[in-house]
Protein backbone atom coordinates (compact mmCIF):
# COMPACT_ATOMS: atom_id res chain seq x y z
CA UNK A 1 0.00 0.00 0.00
CA UNK A 2 1.38 3.42 -1.01
CA UNK A 3 1.91 5.81 1.87
CA UNK A 4 0.44 9.37 1.74
CA UNK A 5 3.98 10.84 1.61
CA UNK A 6 4.73 8.92 -1.52
CA UNK A 7 1.44 9.99 -3.11
CA UNK A 8 2.23 13.63 -2.37
CA UNK A 9 5.75 13.26 -3.70
CA UNK A 10 4.49 11.65 -6.90
CA UNK A 11 1.90 14.36 -7.43
CA UNK A 12 4.71 16.94 -7.46
CA UNK A 13 3.09 19.08 -4.78
CA UNK A 14 6.48 19.62 -3.12
CA UNK A 15 7.56 21.53 -6.23
CA UNK A 16 4.71 24.05 -6.15
CA UNK A 17 4.68 24.43 -2.38
CA UNK A 18 7.32 27.25 -2.24
CA UNK A 19 5.37 29.22 -4.85
CA UNK A 20 2.15 28.60 -2.99
CA UNK A 21 3.78 29.76 0.26
CA UNK A 22 5.16 32.91 -1.40
CA UNK A 23 1.75 33.70 -2.91
CA UNK A 24 0.04 33.25 0.46
CA UNK A 25 2.59 35.54 2.11
CA UNK A 26 2.05 38.15 -0.59
CA UNK A 27 -1.73 38.08 -0.19
CA UNK A 28 -1.45 38.16 3.61
CA UNK A 29 0.92 41.15 3.57
CA UNK A 30 -1.36 42.89 1.07
CA UNK A 31 -4.29 42.53 3.44
CA UNK A 32 -2.47 43.30 6.68
CA UNK A 33 -0.04 46.01 5.58
CA UNK A 34 -2.61 48.82 5.14
CA UNK A 35 -3.85 48.12 8.64
CA UNK A 36 -0.46 48.64 10.25
CA UNK A 37 0.69 51.41 7.93
CA UNK A 38 1.41 54.49 9.99
CA UNK A 39 -0.89 57.39 9.25
CA UNK A 40 -0.11 60.99 10.14
CA UNK A 41 -2.36 60.70 13.16
CA UNK A 42 -0.88 57.47 14.50
CA UNK A 43 2.62 58.87 13.98
CA UNK A 44 1.72 61.95 15.99
CA UNK A 45 0.14 59.83 18.72
CA UNK A 46 3.26 57.70 18.93
CA UNK A 47 5.63 60.66 19.06
CA UNK A 48 3.53 62.46 21.64
CA UNK A 49 3.46 59.25 23.66
CA UNK A 50 7.27 59.24 23.58
CA UNK A 51 7.36 62.82 24.84
CA UNK A 52 4.95 61.98 27.65
CA UNK A 53 7.24 59.11 28.56
CA UNK A 54 10.45 61.14 28.67
CA UNK A 55 9.20 64.41 30.12
CA UNK A 56 8.31 63.16 33.66
CA UNK A 57 11.63 61.32 33.79
CA UNK A 58 13.48 64.53 32.92
CA UNK A 59 11.51 66.51 35.55
CA UNK A 60 12.31 63.93 38.19
CA UNK A 61 16.02 63.81 37.35
CA UNK A 62 16.22 67.60 37.21
CA UNK A 63 14.68 67.91 40.68
CA UNK A 64 17.14 65.31 41.90
CA UNK A 65 20.04 67.14 40.27
CA UNK A 66 19.01 70.51 41.73
CA UNK A 67 18.77 68.91 45.16
CA UNK A 68 22.07 67.07 44.77
CA UNK A 69 24.14 68.72 42.03
CA UNK A 70 26.67 65.96 41.46
CA UNK A 71 28.38 65.30 38.13
CA UNK A 72 26.65 61.97 37.83
CA UNK A 73 23.23 63.54 38.36
CA UNK A 74 24.07 66.28 35.88
CA UNK A 75 24.95 63.77 33.16
CA UNK A 76 21.81 61.75 33.80
CA UNK A 77 19.62 64.87 33.67
CA UNK A 78 21.36 66.15 30.58
CA UNK A 79 20.71 62.88 28.80
CA UNK A 80 17.05 62.90 29.87
CA UNK A 81 16.72 66.54 28.74
CA UNK A 82 18.12 65.68 25.32
CA UNK A 83 15.72 62.78 24.95
CA UNK A 84 12.82 65.00 26.02
CA UNK A 85 13.72 67.75 23.55
CA UNK A 86 14.14 65.19 20.80
CA UNK A 87 10.73 63.61 21.46
CA UNK A 88 9.07 67.00 21.96
CA UNK A 89 10.19 68.38 18.61
CA UNK A 90 9.40 65.16 16.81
CA UNK A 91 5.92 65.27 18.37
CA UNK A 92 5.49 68.87 17.24
CA UNK A 93 6.70 67.99 13.74
CA UNK A 94 4.25 65.08 13.65
CA UNK A 95 1.44 67.33 14.81
CA UNK A 96 2.21 69.79 12.01
CA UNK A 97 2.23 66.89 9.55
CA UNK A 98 -1.06 65.64 10.96
CA UNK A 99 -2.63 69.05 10.38
CA UNK A 100 -1.23 69.19 6.83
CA UNK A 101 -2.69 65.74 6.25
CA UNK A 102 -6.10 66.87 7.54
CA UNK A 103 -6.06 69.89 5.21
CA UNK A 104 -4.93 67.77 2.25
CA UNK A 105 -7.61 65.19 3.08
CA UNK A 106 -10.36 67.71 2.40
CA UNK A 107 -9.07 68.15 -1.20
CA UNK A 108 -10.19 71.76 -1.01
CA UNK A 109 -8.26 73.67 -3.61
CA UNK A 110 -8.60 76.99 -1.85
CA UNK A 111 -6.03 79.67 -2.55
CA UNK A 112 -6.07 81.44 0.86
CA UNK A 113 -5.05 78.15 2.49
CA UNK A 114 -1.76 77.87 0.64
CA UNK A 115 0.26 80.22 2.91
CA UNK A 116 -1.00 78.30 5.94
CA UNK A 117 -0.02 74.93 4.49
CA UNK A 118 3.39 76.31 3.42
CA UNK A 119 3.97 77.72 6.91
CA UNK A 120 3.02 74.40 8.47
CA UNK A 121 5.51 72.63 6.22
CA UNK A 122 8.22 75.15 7.18
CA UNK A 123 7.42 74.74 10.88
CA UNK A 124 7.57 70.98 10.53
CA UNK A 125 11.04 71.33 9.01
CA UNK A 126 12.06 73.63 11.86
CA UNK A 127 10.95 71.13 14.51
CA UNK A 128 12.73 68.29 12.73
CA UNK A 129 15.95 70.33 12.55
CA UNK A 130 15.67 71.27 16.20
CA UNK A 131 15.21 67.64 17.19
CA UNK A 132 18.43 66.79 15.33
CA UNK A 133 20.35 69.78 16.70
CA UNK A 134 19.38 68.94 20.26
CA UNK A 135 21.51 65.83 20.00
CA UNK A 136 24.68 67.93 19.63
CA UNK A 137 24.20 69.28 23.16
CA UNK A 138 27.05 68.06 25.38
CA UNK A 139 27.21 70.35 28.38
CA UNK A 140 24.75 72.14 30.63
CA UNK A 141 25.86 75.40 29.02
CA UNK A 142 25.11 73.99 25.53
CA UNK A 143 21.63 73.07 26.71
CA UNK A 144 21.06 76.52 28.15
CA UNK A 145 22.11 78.19 24.87
CA UNK A 146 20.04 75.74 22.84
CA UNK A 147 16.90 76.44 24.86
CA UNK A 148 17.47 80.21 24.75
CA UNK A 149 17.74 80.11 20.97
CA UNK A 150 14.74 77.78 20.78
CA UNK A 151 12.59 80.11 22.86
CA UNK A 152 13.37 82.97 20.47
CA UNK A 153 12.49 81.02 17.34
CA UNK A 154 9.70 78.69 18.45
CA UNK A 155 6.80 81.14 19.12
CA UNK A 156 6.42 81.76 15.37
CA UNK A 157 6.19 78.05 14.64
CA UNK A 158 3.86 77.34 17.56
CA UNK A 159 1.57 80.04 16.19
CA UNK A 160 1.61 78.36 12.79
CA UNK A 161 0.14 75.27 14.46
CA UNK A 162 -2.80 77.42 15.60
CA UNK A 163 -3.20 78.81 12.09
CA UNK A 164 -3.05 75.24 10.80
CA UNK A 165 -5.95 74.22 13.04
CA UNK A 166 -8.07 77.05 11.67
CA UNK A 167 -6.85 76.22 8.17
CA UNK A 168 -8.19 72.72 8.55
CA UNK A 169 -11.59 74.07 9.63
CA UNK A 170 -11.66 76.42 6.67
CA UNK A 171 -10.68 73.66 4.28
CA UNK A 172 -13.51 71.48 5.61
CA UNK A 173 -16.03 74.28 5.11
CA UNK A 174 -14.78 74.84 1.57
CA UNK A 175 -15.06 71.12 0.84
CA UNK A 176 -18.64 71.06 2.14
CA UNK A 177 -19.45 74.11 0.06
CA UNK A 178 -18.02 72.50 -3.08
CA UNK A 179 -19.95 69.29 -2.42
CA UNK A 180 -23.16 71.27 -1.91
CA UNK A 181 -22.73 73.14 -5.18
CA UNK A 182 -22.01 69.90 -7.01
CA UNK A 183 -25.17 68.49 -5.47
CA UNK A 184 -27.23 71.34 -6.90
CA UNK A 185 -25.63 70.87 -10.32
CA UNK A 186 -26.46 67.17 -10.24
CA UNK A 187 -30.05 67.86 -9.15
CA UNK A 188 -30.93 70.24 -12.00
CA UNK A 189 -31.01 67.52 -14.72
CA UNK A 190 -33.30 65.42 -12.51
CA UNK A 191 -35.96 68.14 -12.32
CA UNK A 192 -38.88 68.41 -14.80
CA UNK A 193 -37.99 70.04 -18.13
CA UNK A 194 -40.49 72.82 -17.57
CA UNK A 195 -39.91 74.21 -14.11
CA UNK A 196 -42.72 75.89 -12.21
CA UNK A 197 -42.05 79.52 -11.35
CA UNK A 198 -41.89 78.75 -7.62
CA UNK A 199 -39.26 76.09 -8.17
CA UNK A 200 -37.16 78.39 -10.36
CA UNK A 201 -37.31 80.97 -7.59
CA UNK A 202 -36.25 78.41 -5.01
CA UNK A 203 -33.26 77.32 -7.11
CA UNK A 204 -32.25 80.93 -7.55
CA UNK A 205 -32.51 81.39 -3.78
CA UNK A 206 -30.16 78.47 -3.31
CA UNK A 207 -27.65 79.98 -5.70
CA UNK A 208 -27.83 83.32 -3.90
CA UNK A 209 -27.47 81.67 -0.49
CA UNK A 210 -24.42 79.76 -1.71
CA UNK A 211 -22.80 83.06 -2.69
CA UNK A 212 -23.50 84.48 0.77
CA UNK A 213 -21.90 81.44 2.42
CA UNK A 214 -18.90 81.72 0.05
CA UNK A 215 -18.50 85.34 1.07
CA UNK A 216 -18.57 84.43 4.76
CA UNK A 217 -15.89 81.76 4.25
CA UNK A 218 -13.77 84.20 2.27
CA UNK A 219 -14.08 86.78 5.02
CA UNK A 220 -13.05 84.23 7.63
CA UNK A 221 -10.03 83.30 5.50
CA UNK A 222 -9.16 86.93 4.90
CA UNK A 223 -9.09 87.56 8.64
CA UNK A 224 -6.68 84.71 9.01
CA UNK A 225 -3.67 86.59 7.73
CA UNK A 226 -0.40 85.04 8.84
CA UNK A 227 1.74 87.95 7.73
CA UNK A 228 -0.24 90.65 9.49
CA UNK A 229 -1.90 88.92 12.42
CA UNK A 230 0.68 86.38 13.53
CA UNK A 231 0.92 87.75 17.08
CA UNK A 232 -2.89 87.61 17.37
CA UNK A 233 -2.53 83.84 17.65
CA UNK A 234 -1.15 84.29 21.18
CA UNK A 235 -4.41 85.77 22.41
CA UNK A 236 -7.10 83.63 23.96
CA UNK A 237 -9.66 85.26 21.66
CA UNK A 238 -7.88 83.87 18.59
CA UNK A 239 -9.96 80.70 18.73
CA UNK A 240 -13.00 81.82 20.69
CA UNK A 241 -13.78 84.70 18.33
CA UNK A 242 -13.91 82.29 15.39
CA UNK A 243 -16.08 79.62 16.98
CA UNK A 244 -19.23 81.69 16.46
CA UNK A 245 -18.35 82.35 12.82
CA UNK A 246 -17.76 78.66 12.16
CA UNK A 247 -21.08 77.80 13.81
CA UNK A 248 -22.87 80.45 11.76
CA UNK A 249 -21.47 79.13 8.47
CA UNK A 250 -22.29 75.56 9.48
CA UNK A 251 -25.90 76.56 10.24
CA UNK A 252 -26.22 78.26 6.87
CA UNK A 253 -24.78 75.23 5.09
CA UNK A 254 -27.15 72.91 6.91
CA UNK A 255 -30.13 75.06 6.04
CA UNK A 256 -28.95 75.18 2.42
CA UNK A 257 -28.65 71.42 2.06
CA UNK A 258 -32.01 70.89 3.77
CA UNK A 259 -33.66 73.15 1.22
CA UNK A 260 -31.91 71.28 -1.59
CA UNK A 261 -33.10 67.92 -0.23
CA UNK A 262 -36.64 69.29 0.01
CA UNK A 263 -36.57 70.23 -3.68
CA UNK A 264 -35.19 66.79 -4.51
CA UNK A 265 -37.93 65.11 -2.48
CA UNK A 266 -40.77 67.04 -4.07
CA UNK A 267 -39.65 67.57 -7.65
CA UNK A 268 -36.76 65.31 -8.64
CA UNK A 269 -37.49 62.41 -10.93
CA UNK A 270 -35.89 59.09 -10.08
CA UNK A 271 -33.26 57.98 -12.53
CA UNK B 1 -81.43 -25.20 64.74
CA UNK B 2 -79.94 -25.18 68.24
CA UNK B 3 -80.77 -22.26 70.52
CA UNK B 4 -77.69 -20.28 71.63
CA UNK B 5 -79.10 -19.76 75.12
CA UNK B 6 -79.30 -23.46 75.65
CA UNK B 7 -75.55 -23.67 75.72
CA UNK B 8 -74.76 -20.27 77.27
CA UNK B 9 -74.88 -20.40 80.97
CA UNK B 10 -73.18 -17.12 81.78
CA UNK B 11 -75.89 -14.95 83.27
CA UNK B 12 -74.27 -11.74 81.98
CA UNK B 13 -74.21 -13.09 78.45
CA UNK B 14 -77.74 -14.31 78.75
CA UNK B 15 -78.76 -10.83 79.93
CA UNK B 16 -76.93 -9.24 77.00
CA UNK B 17 -78.65 -11.57 74.54
CA UNK B 18 -82.02 -10.86 76.08
CA UNK B 19 -81.31 -7.09 75.91
CA UNK B 20 -80.38 -7.44 72.27
CA UNK B 21 -83.56 -9.37 71.55
CA UNK B 22 -85.83 -6.97 73.38
CA UNK B 23 -84.00 -3.86 72.03
CA UNK B 24 -83.29 -2.58 75.52
CA UNK B 25 -79.61 -2.32 74.65
CA UNK B 26 -80.33 0.39 72.04
CA UNK B 27 -82.62 2.35 74.29
CA UNK B 28 -79.93 4.82 75.59
CA UNK B 29 -78.77 5.51 72.07
CA UNK B 30 -82.32 6.17 70.93
CA UNK B 31 -82.79 8.59 73.83
CA UNK B 32 -79.55 10.41 72.86
CA UNK B 33 -80.62 10.42 69.20
CA UNK B 34 -83.94 12.03 70.03
CA UNK B 35 -82.22 14.44 72.41
CA UNK B 36 -79.69 15.63 69.80
CA UNK B 37 -81.78 15.11 66.68
CA UNK B 38 -81.70 18.81 65.59
CA UNK B 39 -77.96 18.93 65.97
CA UNK B 40 -77.63 15.86 63.84
CA UNK B 41 -80.07 17.18 61.25
CA UNK B 42 -78.22 20.53 61.13
CA UNK B 43 -74.86 18.75 60.84
CA UNK B 44 -76.29 16.58 58.09
CA UNK B 45 -77.61 19.58 56.20
CA UNK B 46 -74.26 21.39 56.58
CA UNK B 47 -72.41 18.30 55.37
CA UNK B 48 -74.77 18.03 52.45
CA UNK B 49 -74.20 21.66 51.53
CA UNK B 50 -70.44 21.26 51.77
CA UNK B 51 -70.57 18.21 49.58
CA UNK B 52 -72.73 20.09 47.12
CA UNK B 53 -70.19 22.89 47.07
CA UNK B 54 -67.29 20.51 46.38
CA UNK B 55 -69.20 18.70 43.68
CA UNK B 56 -70.28 21.98 42.08
CA UNK B 57 -66.74 23.31 42.16
CA UNK B 58 -65.41 20.12 40.59
CA UNK B 59 -67.93 20.44 37.76
CA UNK B 60 -67.19 24.14 37.30
CA UNK B 61 -63.46 23.47 37.08
CA UNK B 62 -63.97 21.05 34.22
CA UNK B 63 -65.98 23.42 32.06
CA UNK B 64 -64.08 26.36 30.35
CA UNK B 65 -65.24 29.86 31.12
CA UNK B 66 -66.93 31.53 28.19
CA UNK B 67 -64.82 34.33 26.62
CA UNK B 68 -66.69 37.34 25.41
CA UNK B 69 -64.84 39.11 22.57
CA UNK B 70 -65.80 42.15 20.55
CA UNK B 71 -66.75 41.43 16.97
CA UNK B 72 -63.77 41.10 14.58
CA UNK B 73 -63.36 44.38 12.78
CA UNK B 74 -60.08 43.37 11.09
CA UNK B 75 -56.52 44.72 11.54
CA UNK B 76 -55.75 48.36 10.84
CA UNK B 77 -53.87 48.58 7.58
CA UNK B 78 -50.71 50.78 7.78
CA UNK B 79 -50.68 53.65 5.36
CA UNK B 80 -48.33 52.94 2.50
CA UNK B 81 -45.43 55.32 3.14
CA UNK B 82 -42.17 55.18 1.22
CA UNK B 83 -39.24 56.45 3.28
CA UNK B 84 -37.37 58.99 1.26
CA UNK B 85 -33.60 58.76 1.33
CA UNK B 86 -31.90 61.67 -0.30
CA UNK B 87 -28.91 61.23 -2.57
CA UNK B 88 -27.40 64.20 -0.77
CA UNK B 89 -27.75 62.79 2.74
CA UNK B 90 -23.97 62.13 3.05
CA UNK B 91 -23.30 65.85 2.52
CA UNK B 92 -25.89 66.69 5.16
CA UNK B 93 -24.26 64.24 7.55
CA UNK B 94 -20.82 65.75 6.90
CA UNK B 95 -22.19 69.19 7.74
CA UNK B 96 -23.78 67.83 10.92
CA UNK B 97 -20.50 66.14 11.87
CA UNK B 98 -18.50 69.32 11.37
CA UNK B 99 -17.29 70.39 14.82
CA UNK B 100 -17.15 74.10 15.53
CA UNK B 101 -15.22 73.82 18.79
CA UNK B 102 -11.69 75.16 18.75
CA UNK B 103 -8.93 74.12 18.93
CA UNK B 104 -9.71 70.89 17.15
CA UNK B 105 -7.53 68.84 17.30
CA UNK B 106 -6.42 69.99 20.72
CA UNK B 107 -2.89 71.34 20.87
CA UNK B 108 -0.92 69.14 23.26
CA UNK B 109 0.93 70.91 26.07
CA UNK B 110 4.68 71.05 25.51
CA UNK B 111 7.37 72.43 27.77
CA UNK B 112 9.59 74.68 25.67
CA UNK B 113 11.92 75.49 28.57
CA UNK B 114 14.02 72.41 29.02
CA UNK B 115 17.29 73.05 30.80
CA UNK B 116 19.15 72.21 33.99
CA UNK B 117 18.71 75.61 35.57
CA UNK B 118 16.60 76.13 38.65
CA UNK B 119 13.00 77.23 37.88
CA UNK B 120 13.15 79.77 40.74
CA UNK B 121 15.84 81.87 39.09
Amino acid sequence: MTSPHVILAKSGIHKIFPYFFALSLFIFSGVVAPLVLASAKTDYEYQYGQYRLHYPEYKLLKADYLATPSLDNQQKTLLAAKQTIYSRDLAKASFAWYLMDLVAGTQANYEPLRPIVSSLAASREFYLQESQQSQSVVTQEDLKKFTEAYLKAVPHHDRMIKFGILGHKLATLVRLQTDSKNALDSLIPRLPSTLPATLTARIQELRDSAKIIDAKIDLLAKNLNIAEDEVAADAEIFFTSRVEKLAEIRTLQLDWINRLIDIEKNYAQSN
Amino acid sequence: MPNLTDKITNPEAIKLINDLKSGALWQPFKIKLIQYKWYLISGGVALFLLLALFVGKAFFGRSTAPVFLPPDIGLPQPTAETTFVSAYEPIRQNILNFGTELPDPIIPPFDNVINLESDNI
